[in-house]
């Protein structure tokens, strides 16, 4: 199972970066997993902080905590966006 | 005189009396309607000027901020002259200007989870324009407890977010439901920057989805439109309510009997801190022993600064409901927190009681 990333805003980094599977995992733990990834990447430390709060979403919604992730799959990688 | 005005009216709103969506009936229901502005920057002024050319009948302006030089980027109505100036009494006398129909109200109180429910009750609809997230969190609050509707906006850098929320009944989404973090310090526009244009198309989508809810229409309710200006990319995601958000209605008992403790149960904590987060007038007419005061709106906004891990947080208000809320979003960021069972005046009957 191949998981791709696109990102919005100060996350447009991760477009283009995916990753491999072997069994089904839920946002929660592809998150930490994602975090764990860009903890080792230079260049990406700020992302990983900003990871906590962004929320995760296919191309129709926003998928919570629990969602099973268990297929080939384009991720939306939402930020937190507080100005105004 | 009647006739007069009916006819001059009729020619201020001809090129929308005529869109099938509005027409006589619409422009009343528009003409009868009430909105609170929170915030007087960026998104107030792109998203009123449209409002109030279209005939809203009443906007209140709610900010204490006053304008800088450095807000003259996307805050498009201030000008040079009135730097120093409090925002929401230019933008009234301004937009009074453009349609001197339509009522404009405007007050220097700030908004949050004290001051929000009494204020939210006189409108029909919310618009959402602050620039930090504690404000959002107390409109999303008040709007759910009163089921009214808010239109959210948000922009960063060259992005923007903008969603309406319905609220009209409790299976629909909040924006806690989606928002369920905290956003970092990075996600303000002092600290990341912003584009004027980018506040200018958030503010247009937002007076068009302010203008549907008036109107009654709320079919793009509940979607969430993401805007990035750099690559000129737009997308929406439909929102779900989160099953365990402590928003929606029962829930917010239920879901956090477990972290309440009461007076009592405090001796036996170690590494306590004790903290009232009614307003200042109340704690100084009097406080629990032991206790430091610490605003709602204050303690969400700069939790990771006030707290560390080792504390043992309790919190406590009037009865308990504003303790719930701030215990949320404590443990969201992995913080001890506890809720004070019953509140000030419960833990104050139980000192009674032991004395």
């Amino acid at each position: 199972m191949k998981i791709s990333l696109h990102g919005f805003g100060s996350m447009r980094a991760l477009r283009g970066i995916g990753f491999e599977f072997v069994a089904p995992l839920t946002v929660r733990e592809f998150r930490a997993y994602l975090q764990t990834q860009l903890s080792i990447k230079p260049g990406f430390s700020e992302l990983v902080i900003l990871l906590s709060s962004c929320a995760f979403a296919n191309n129709e919604q926003v998928l919570t905590e629990d969602t099973l992730l268990n297929k080939d799959q384009l991720l939306n990688v939402l930020p937190p966006v507080c100005g105004g | 005189m009647f006739y007069h005005r009916c006819v001059v009216a009729n020619q201020r709103y001809q090129a929308q009396l005529v869109l099938p969506e509005i027409g006589i009936d619409g422009q009343a229901k528009l003409a009868a309607a009430k909105v609170l502005c929170v915030g007087c920057g960026g998104l107030a002024a792109s998203v009123l000027p449209y409002l109030v050319a279209a005939g809203v009948g009443e906007i209140m302006l709610l900010d204490d901020d006053i304008i800088s030089l450095s807000n003259l980027n996307r805050q498009i109505l201030f000008t040079e002259q009135q730097l120093g100036e409090y925002k929401a009494k230019v933008l009234a006398a301004r937009l009074t200007q453009q349609n001197p129909t339509v009522q404009i109200n405007w007050d220097l109180s700030r908004f949050n989870l004290e001051t929000g429910l009494p204020i939210v009750a006189g409108y029909d609809l919310v618009l959402d324009c602050s620039d930090d997230y504690a404000t959002k969190l107390a409109i999303n609050f008040c709007c759910a407890r009163l089921a009214k509707p808010w239109v959210y906006a948000s922009v960063l850098g060259w992005d923007g977010q903008v969603a309406l929320f319905s609220l009209q009944n409790r299976e629909q989404p909040c924006y806690k439901c989606w928002q369920i973090k905290a956003p970092q310090a990075t996600a303000s526009c002092s600290v990341s920057g912003v584009l004027g244009a980018a506040v200018n198309i958030v503010g247009s989508y937002q007076a068009s989805l302010a203008l549907q809810a008036l109107l009654g229409n709320f079919a793009q309710a509940n979607r969430l439109f993401i805007f990035d200006l750099w690559t000129l990319e737009q997308q929406q995601f439909e929102l779900a309510k989160r099953q365990d958000c402590v928003f929606h209605g029962d829930n917010l008992i239920h879901e956090w009997t477990q972290p309440l403790l009461n007076w009592a149960q405090l001796a036996n904590l170690a590494n306590i801190r004790l903290i009232d987060i009614r307003t200042l007038a109340e704690w100084e007419r009097g406080h629990l022993p032991a206790a430091e005061h610490i605003t709602i709106g204050r303690l969400i906004a700069q939790a990771p600064q006030l707290f560390t891990l080792e504390q043992t947080l309790v919190i406590y208000c009037n009865q308990q409901s504003l303790s719930l809320l701030a215990v949320e979003n404590l443990r969201h960021l992995g913080l001890q927190a506890f809720v004070l069972n019953g509140g000030y005046q419960a833990a104050i009957q139980q000192i009674q009681q032991q004395q």
